[in-house]
């Protein structure tokens, strides 16, 4: 779909016609233009130049994984509304997926042991599927907790069959998630990296953690993905949460910040709501995280939103005028059977 | 001429003013490029509204009663007549929704119900007095609603709707529409008005000088040529608003489209998401150029998505939505009070400013803080303010005349 004589016009209005072909050919954007892309007014004058800079990396195609949720043996699930399902490990059988994610509110002091077994017992349950889990600030706590290093633990959840790292809303806007992030590709991992920011940052404090992790980028080359994660959901008051603009800004900038060393920008429907998730896909993401796996899909109840299964997350792709190409954790292109369209499993 | 540089030439086109044929609006919603269809419908918003101000009201939906015998497909609303689940809304009730909204600050209820096969002129002259008697802007009755008010009531739709207005109806909410083609309507609403009866119910109100305001629901049954026929169909009734009128202070005030949320009913179909909303927001900006306002529809795409909405030729974010029903009935429920609909609309980088129906500025009171919200309506999640016990089942006498 060639973009119309118009948006050169707006990005050439917004200040900006100086980035459009660089930006176009994936070219790594100094800060001040970075700076220049905030500061523009023009929200859709952003994302046309990350569309463009989305399009050269990925042309088509939009990646996403088909995830089952798998809940942390003895923890509670966070947070969990309605339109999200998980499943016990003991229960992760024939479920068909891509990867696995475990979810649930983990104790603070959980030691490591317990995350090694937690990891393992879900890779014996399910070999066949790549595992995503913990998050940077956690193997930082597992770390700390057990008197290690994040080097040591890295290697043991590594070879208890952890995957990739996970990411959790407002990740990242601690310095010390570039460094966890750099220690994991060191220890083999390919991660996704997460750009925190809250309500009001979409500026220079997100520019300082783009710069952190573009030089973990750029060194190791081993991130699969980046992804905006606002800290406030998109049930959170507009008085509290990011808004849309915002993310969309965020998701933007992310692309043309680190879309000469990373391939894929994600958008994740958990965290910025899938109506605007899809709208993402047009402003600089090439990613689509929220397709859930369930056991079965059950007629909707209650209140309850729908949540999303591959073929609704295929569908917004499709409606964004692209290509969906399921993929694992690790971002290789496999094939899967698509679920029926439905909503919770009951 | 390729198909990019015909893109080109009618956004181009649309944003100098020009008129926009049905082809080249399908062309648009089939093949135009999100942003760029975005980009063009702002630059026709700020030819428009050149200010960077974006409107809202303060207002309740106020539905007197969920009795209906349209069948709609698509609606998790209604009850049908002599179902144990209709209620029609006592006077009480009705007085205390409409005291409770000006005690937030609202300045208008948009009231609908269904259509009740026994209910004439009289019933809903009553009704829409005793509203009007609260000193308030009345907002009420869609198309099938008049139409079936005039057919139960032997009248014809002009003299139904002076009737109406005689009795205090100030405007007429564009409910009902969901998408003007005799095709889809039998798709979904195979019972209700048709396209025809539709346009002619506001033909008529705009003859008697009332406003009105015009929607689409999309995202169903619909093909995209229905959705173009559905614009075609109010800009002409439109052309003939202002033509007759003399004036372009006439005929729709506002557009307003959503997207059909399938949660209950129609359970094999899917929801579009928000790129299908936008791009079909930003094309009806750029088809629909003599109506003058269009309106984000939040409460169904959610606040973010409403700001990218105004990014996307909006100029209104609609209302607060004290109290809403019928999309909640279908499992979407977002809400704002006025303080963070401000919030909203300064974020995505334009001015608050609170309305009234016709558009005309109020100075906002930010009567709706939660705290007081909490304190007039109470703690109420499902958004329907009123306890169940509230409503009053339907009346013996009615019951007994079916």
């Amino acid at each position: 779909m060639t973009r119309a004589r118009i948006l050169r016009s707006i990005v050439t209005s917004a200040g900006l016609d100086g980035l459009w072909d660089r930006a176009s050919r994936g070219a790594r954007l100094p800060r001040a233009d970075l700076q220049k892309v905030i500061d523009c007014g023009h929200p859709l004058a952003a994302a046309a130049l990350a569309d463009a800079a989305r399009e050269n990396a990925s042309g088509v195609d939009v990646t996403h994984p088909w995830t089952v949720r798998v809940r942390a043996p003895g923890v509670p699930v966070t947070a969990e509304d309605a339109t999200r399902v998980s499943h016990a490990v003991e229960a992760l059988a024939g479920i068909p997926s891509t990867e696995a994610q475990i979810v649930g509110v983990l104790p603070s002091d959980l030691p490591l042991g317990l995350a090694i077994e937690m990891v393992r017992s879900v890779k014996v349950a399910r070999p066949d599927l790549t595992l995503r889990a913990l998050d940077s600030a956690r193997i930082d706590a597992l770390a700390a907790r057990d008197g290690t290093t994040i080097e040591h633990v890295l290697t043991e959840l590594r070879n208890a069959g952890l995957d990739t790292l996970d990411w959790t809303p407002g990740e990242g806007r601690d310095a010390r998630a570039a460094a966890v992030h750099r220690a994991a590709h060191e220890s083999g991992f390919e991660t996704v990296a997460p750009i925190g920011y809250t309500k009001g940052e979409v500026g220079p404090a997100l520019l300082d953690r783009l710069d952190a992790m573009r030089a973990v980028a750029e060194d190791t080359g081993r991130f699969t993905a980046a992804i905006a994660v606002p800290d406030q959901s998109e049930d959170a008051s507009p008085l509290r949460g990011t808004s849309g603009t915002e993310d969309t800004l965020a998701c933007a900038v992310i692309r043309l910040a680190l879309g000469h060393a990373v391939k894929h920008i994600t958008t994740d429907a958990h965290v910025v709501g899938h109506k605007l998730a899809a709208v993402l896909l047009t402003c600089g993401a090439s990613d689509f995280v929220g397709a859930q796996a369930a056991a079965r899909w059950a007629p909707p109840s209650g209140d309850a939103a729908r949540p999303l299964n591959p073929d609704r997350v295929r569908r917004f792709v499709i409606e964004a005028r692209r290509s969906p190409v399921t993929r694992d954790a690790l971002f290789r292109r496999v094939e899967a059977s698509t679920g029926t369209p439905g909503t919770l499993d009951s | 001429m390729s198909e990019t540089n015909r893109i080109d030439d009618i956004l181009e086109r649309a944003i100098d003013g020009e008129r926009l044929t049905p082809d080249e609006g399908l062309l648009l919603l089939e093949k135009a490029d999100l942003l760029s269809l975005g980009a063009a419908a702002h630059e026709v918003r700020m030819r428009l509204h050149p200010e960077r101000v974006v409107t809202y009201i303060v207002d309740r939906n106020v539905n007197y009663s969920n009795i209906c015998d349209s069948y709609c497909k698509f609606c998790s609303f209604y009850a049908a007549p002599g179902s144990k689940n209709g209620y029609i809304l006592s006077r009480a009730a009705l007085k205390q929704k409409i005291e409770e909204t000006k005690a937030l600050g609202g300045n208008q209820i948009l009231m609908q119900g269904g259509t009740h096969p026994d209910w004439d002129i009289d019933w809903y002259c009553d009704l829409i007095a005793f509203c009007k008697s609260f000193d308030i802007h009345v907002h009420a009755l869609s198309s099938p609603e008049i139409q079936k008010i005039a057919v139960v009531s032997k009248l014809s739709v002009r003299d139904t709707i002076a009737r109406l207005r005689d009795a205090g109806l100030d405007s007429i909410p564009g409910g009902g529409a969901e998408i003007l083609t005799d095709y889809a309507r039998g798709e979904i609403s195979p019972l209700k008005c048709t396209t025809d009866e539709w346009l002619d119910v506001h033909r008529q109100a705009h003859a008697l000088g009332m406003r009105t305001t015009a929607t689409m629901m999309l995202g169903h049954r619909e093909r995209l040529v229905d959705r173009i026929e559905h614009l075609d169909r109010l800009r002409i009734l439109q052309d003939e608003a202002h033509a007759n009128a003399g004036t372009e202070e006439a005929g729709f005030t506002a557009f307003i489209c959503w997207l059909f949320q399938p949660t209950h009913v129609l359970s094999g179909d899917e929801a579009r998401g928000g790129t299908e909303y936008l791009r079909t927001l930003a094309v009806s900006r750029l088809y629909l150029q003599n109506v003058r306002n269009s309106q984000a529809s939040w409460v169904t795409m959610g606040p973010k998505v409403g700001q990218m909405a105004l990014w996307f030729g909006c100029n209104d974010m609609g209302s607060t939505m004290i109290e809403e029903n019928v999309v909640s009935s279908a499992g979407v429920a977002y809400r704002m009070l006025s303080p963070e609909i401000h919030s909203v609309i300064a974020a995505a980088g334009f001015r608050a400013q609170e309305r009234n129906f016709f558009y005309e500025p109020l100075e906002a009171q930010f009567l709706d803080s939660p705290e007081r919200l909490r304190e007039i309506v109470g703690h109420d999640p499902k958004n329907l303010a009123l306890p169940a016990e509230a409503f009053d089942k339907v009346p013996a006498s009615v019951a007994a005349r079916r």
